[in-house]
């Protein structure tokens, strides 16, 4: 029996569509779209793609295997070990996406091909690279055109990244609500004045905003189109254009609360550091997880950790934007594989989005995981966000098979300085009750004091049902 | 431009963006002519400003071409004696 099933989100692009069988990710192309295929593959734009590192590859498997009978080709692409959305990247990582997808339309505008469409939802990591994941995102090149994703690509990424960069990183948290971008028009009023002045963002967005304000209401009519096509040199110059304004956008230098913690904010000296390491990695490395998820990962130390007792992928969150920036160029500069540093805050994660809620996975449907690492988040939850130790314990459930925690008592100096400034509302928040809490969701299975601090690690295994 | 003859596909391209694109293309294509012509007047006239520099003094006479420079201290480097066996 071949257990099938469409994948929700995919159902915008008349090409062809995504499907999973047995877990496994296909791609079905209908038959209208095969002279596309056709150039993709017989002009060499696939192969100098894949060579390129910049396009997932796939092979193509029997047509019998297709989902539904209208099938020209059925394809298997290289399986993501798992998908992210852009409101969960750092700035450095939607810029690479941009840049990534602007070199794409450049090899395939060489090659007679155009992208038909520019969604930063069509680019992930893959191998510690920026990669397109849509193989039918490319379209034939139409002598004196123009390119059609042009006002999606300025949506998707360049006012997103203007807004991270000259205006607040927290910005990037813009496309939680506009799935299909930034509106230009909202970008515009929220960059700095100066940016007008600029060739690019002067441009590409606050002209381009009044030109699509401009021809809100008009149809494409014989009136408003230019009398004149576009050459394939113009755009050229545009997409170069593009790149040099992208390129020319810096990483925000925002301080932010935990981008120093454990070089000089933390609660471990060097020892105590250590000595937590030596027990983590103790109680992962019995049975090495295949799936994990950090959570406040901060730098991604731990994550590391886990990654070298042989997890496949490890999911590096944070709620802090410069961590996770910074973590990811130390993925992408050292080709860390299978490690994912995003954004996260876990007191309002990730929804699920999109049309009938089904397009874009929430943070629990892309779990369970073998193992959530959370350590030294507790007291955040509990005590920064008044969540109660017993429903931190039932939504771990929801995202994990096994879990390491960390128990992070008053006496702590961190907890200290969280109830400074409030009074102390917290009589339950002591480890008796945490224990209790947690033995509802979890079955404990080890517990260890961290040499050298008040702390205590547990590592605990979901109750069945 | 005739929109007919477009593959647009299944994206809302945008009126107001695809008629923008046109004219931002082609001022930036315009940009991309004039600095070409720029660089290459700025190259032309360098070299008639060089052409007509005038001549050095007697009392400064030129470097030779043939005497091994170094930065430092104006001793030869151990590499511009070694291209020079080379040589």
């Amino acid at each position: 029996m071949t257990l099938a099933a469409r994948v929700p989100g995919s159902f915008r692009d008349p090409s062809g569509f995504v499907f999973s069988r047995q877990g496994v990710i296909h791609r079905q192309i209908a038959p209208s779209y095969a002279p596309q295929y056709e150039r993709l593959i017989s002009s060499g734009l696939y192969d100098e793609l894949v060579s390129d590192e910049l396009l997932l590859p796939h092979e193509e498997l029997n047509v019998r295997l297709a989902f539904s009978d209208e099938a020209y080709k059925v394809l298997r692409p290289a399986q993501l070990p798992f998908i992210s959305h852009p409101f969960e990247w750092s700035f450095s990582q939607l810029k690479d996406a941009a840049l990534t997808t602007l070199r794409i339309q450049r090899a395939a505008m060489k090659r007679g091909m155009t992208l038909k469409d520019a969604s930063a939802y069509n680019v992930q990591l893959f191998d510690a690279r920026s990669v397109l994941i849509d193989t039918l995102s490319f379209e034939l090149y139409e002598d004196g055109s123009p390119w059609v994703a042009y006002r999606q690509f300025c949506q998707h990424f360049l006012a997103p990244l203007a807004l991270m960069s000259r205006t607040d990183v927290r910005l990037g948290q813009l496309f939680r609500t506009y799935m299909d971008g930034v509106p230009l028009d909202l970008a515009s009023r929220l960059l700095p004045f100066r940016t007008r002045f600029g060739l690019g963002l002067g441009l590409h967005v606050h002209a381009h905003a009044k030109a699509q304000q401009q021809y809100s209401d008009h149809s494409p009519s014989n009136k408003t189109r230019p009398s004149r096509g576009m050459s394939l040199k113009a755009l050229q110059s545009l997409v170069t254009h593009l790149e040099q304004t992208v390129s020319g956008l810096k990483a925000p230098s925002q301080q932010t609360e935990w981008a120093d913690y454990y070089a000089a904010n933390n609660n471990y000296g060097e020892g105590g550091l250590d000595a937590k390491e030596r027990v983590v990695q103790g109680l992962i490395a019995d049975r090495p997880p295949n799936t994990v998820w950090d959570l406040g990962a901060n730098d991604g130390r731990f994550s590391r950790l886990a990654r070298a007792t042989g997890a496949r992928s490890v999911v590096a969150w944070d709620i802090d934007p410069n961590c996770v920036d910074a973590n990811y160029r130390q993925v992408i500069a050292h080709r860390e594989q299978g490690h994912f540093p995003l954004l996260l805050d876990l007191t309002n994660p990730s929804p699920a989005m999109g049309w009938a809620h089904r397009e874009r996975m929430s943070l629990a449907e892309r779990g369970p995981v073998d193992v959530v690492l959370a350590l030294g988040l507790i007291h955040h939850l509990a005590i920064s966000n008044n969540v109660p130790l017993s429903q931190v314990a039932a939504y771990f459930r929801t995202l994990t098979r096994r879990l390491v925690v960390e128990w992070v008592p008053k006496e702590d100096s961190q907890v200290r300085k969280l109830l400074a400034t409030r009074p102390d509302i917290f009589p339950d928040y002591v480890q008796a009750k945490f224990e209790a809490d947690f033995a509802n969701q979890f079955r404990i299975l080890q517990k260890i004091s961290v040499e050298g601090t008040c702390r205590t690690l547990y590592l605990m295994e979901a109750l069945p049902g | 431009m005739d929109m007919n003859l477009f593959v647009l596909g299944y994206l809302d391209a945008g009126t107001g963006s695809l008629v923008f694109q046109v004219l931002v293309a082609s001022l930036v294509s315009a940009g991309v002519v004039f600095g070409g012509v720029m660089t290459q007047l700025r190259s032309f006239f360098s070299r008639v400003v060089l052409r007509h520099r005038p001549e050095q003094s007697a009392s400064e006479s030129p470097l030779s071409s043939d005497k091994p420079v170094s930065a430092f201290h104006g001793e030869p480097t151990l590499e511009s004696a070694s291209h020079r066996k080379a040589a």
